[in-house]
């Protein structure tokens, strides 16, 4: 898969950009597409690394979110991307393979994952979102929790039909971690 | 009477951390296609042509943010059919030079610059050697009989002219012969600007040029239809290619004070460029 716009390398990244890059010029094909507008690409990490990265919410459930979420809006990329990140933080394989749609989320989760995933699924699809299931995840984990995972879930479907639209490649390290994942049967 | 304190910009300014002109590119396109042009400009190329209306509000902005100076280049701003009456608009703000490859100046087109006497006005004219087969080499057929016939008929109108020479391979003695034929043509010798090229654009096809990054170049903000630029050096292009990245500041460029904050964040954070050892400002 070949990106829709030219992705920035960092001897072309722009001042603000910069810092956004290691030493060696490895970053996110995220990152890269941003440095297109490097007056964006601050603000826009700036949400998207708070929202998405370590807070009062444990990683493995906001794993669980993205990659469903990814799954379901059939984000190459960030579905890719997140079924390594998933496996880091402890997501199982048969739990990784149910977020894919490869089995029923049924099968892997019960209890607060599965409603959790549930409302998922209802803010990835098109119209209104049943009260119910929002009502369990918030008797779950309360209102703060119902506003940052649906916050997390909405972020993540903006970041999926971006990476979508613009066929962001995946890097070579996630293809081998990839890989090697299915090399071990994960 | 209460003084005014000044901008950190000003400061800058005051400081000489930061050019006081702001440059806008007109357009990148260009009848001619020089050897060494950083910009890659030629007939062909992309218009990016940032427009009168905007080039006049840009230019009211740089009054209100504390600019001094406003620079007009290309391309070749005179394709734009308004630039003579926009560069009399621009100079009623701030004092304007107007970089100009001097092969368009018709009668007609001489008659409309004929205000330029009275306006502060500066027009920048290329033209690189005494030797008119080794200018026209790099600049084209005959540009150097049509430069030289426009410099005689500016500056008989009484138009500041400035003659700028891009050094590469020149001989050592042809400047010295420009520089008779300029006194010949009542160019004041203040009003030559000789300087390098920089390996950027079409200089990189053809090998020309000294390498110049943004720790060499003298920040001025400079305004493109693309977005805004660290340097007039930076906001270059290979042929037939977007415009370099690597010195963009924002791509918004409007209200000017946008790419200004980013310029002057990045200036109180970074320290002093190296640009006054290879004398390219």
């Amino acid at each position: 898969m070949s990106p829709r716009i030219r992705l920035v390398d960092l001897p072309d990244a722009p001042i603000l950009a910069r810092p956004l890059y290691s030493a060696t010029g490895e970053t996110s094909p995220i990152t890269r597409a941003l440095a297109q507008v490097p007056e964006l690409l601050g603000p826009t990490m700036g949400f998207l690394g708070p929202v998405l990265g370590p807070t009062s919410i444990d990683l493995r459930t906001k794993e669980l979110v993205i990659l469903r979420v990814s799954a379901l809006a059939e984000c190459a990329y960030c579905t890719g991307a997140h079924r390594v990140v998933a496996a880091d933080v402890g997501v199982g394989d048969a739990e990784r393979r149910s977020l894919i749609g490869d089995a029923p989320v049924e099968d892997a989760f019960d209890g607060q994952d599965l409603r959790l995933l549930r409302l998922c699924d209802a803010i990835a699809s098109p119209g209104p979102v049943e009260a119910r299931l929002v009502d369990a995840v918030r008797r779950d984990r309360g209102d703060h929790g119902v506003v940052e995972l649906v916050l997390l879930a909405c972020a993540t479907l903006m970041l999926n039909r971006f990476c979508t639209t613009l066929e962001l490649p995946l890097t070579k390290a996630t293809e081998a971690r990839l890989d090697a994942l299915a090399g071990e049967g994960r | 009477m209460a003084v005014r304190e000044l901008s950190p910009f000003e400061e800058l300014v005051e400081a000489d951390a930061v050019g006081d002109r702001l440059w806008l590119y007109a357009n990148y396109h260009c009848n001619l296609a020089c050897e060494y042009c950083l910009t890659g400009s030629s007939p062909r190329s992309a218009r990016r042509v940032l427009g009168a209306d905007r080039m006049v509000r840009l230019a009211d902005e740089a009054v209100e943010l504390g600019f001094r100076r406003l620079g007009v280049t290309g391309g070749e701003p005179m394709l734009n059919t308004f630039m003579p009456e926009v560069a009399l608009e621009l100079a009623s703000r701030l004092p304007l030079v107007l970089l100009t490859n001097g092969t368009l100046f018709t009668p007609r087109l001489l008659r409309r610059v004929a205000p330029f006497a009275d306006a502060e006005i500066e027009l920048q004219i290329s033209l690189d050697s005494a030797d008119p087969i080794e200018n026209d080499t790099m600049r084209g057929p005959e540009n150097f009989a049509k430069v030289v016939d426009a410099v005689e008929k500016l500056v008989d109108a009484g138009i500041t002219v400035r003659i700028a020479t891009t050094l590469d391979r020149q001989a050592p003695n042809d400047i010295d012969r420009l520089r008779a034929l300029l006194a010949d043509l009542g160019v004041r010798e203040e009003n030559h600007l000789v300087r390098p090229v920089i390996t950027r654009g079409r200089a990189v096809e053809h090998g020309f040029g000294i390498a110049a990054g943004q720790p060499e170049l003298f920040p001025e903000l400079t305004i493109t239809s693309d977005g805004a630029y660290w340097s007039p050096f930076g906001s270059t292009a290979a042929p037939g290619k977007p415009l370099d990245t690597e010195m963009l500041l924002t791509r918004q460029i409007e209200p000017l004070r946008k790419p200004l904050d980013v310029l002057v964040s990045q200036l109180r954070a970074v320290p002093p460029s190296a640009d006054a050892l290879i004398g390219i400002r």
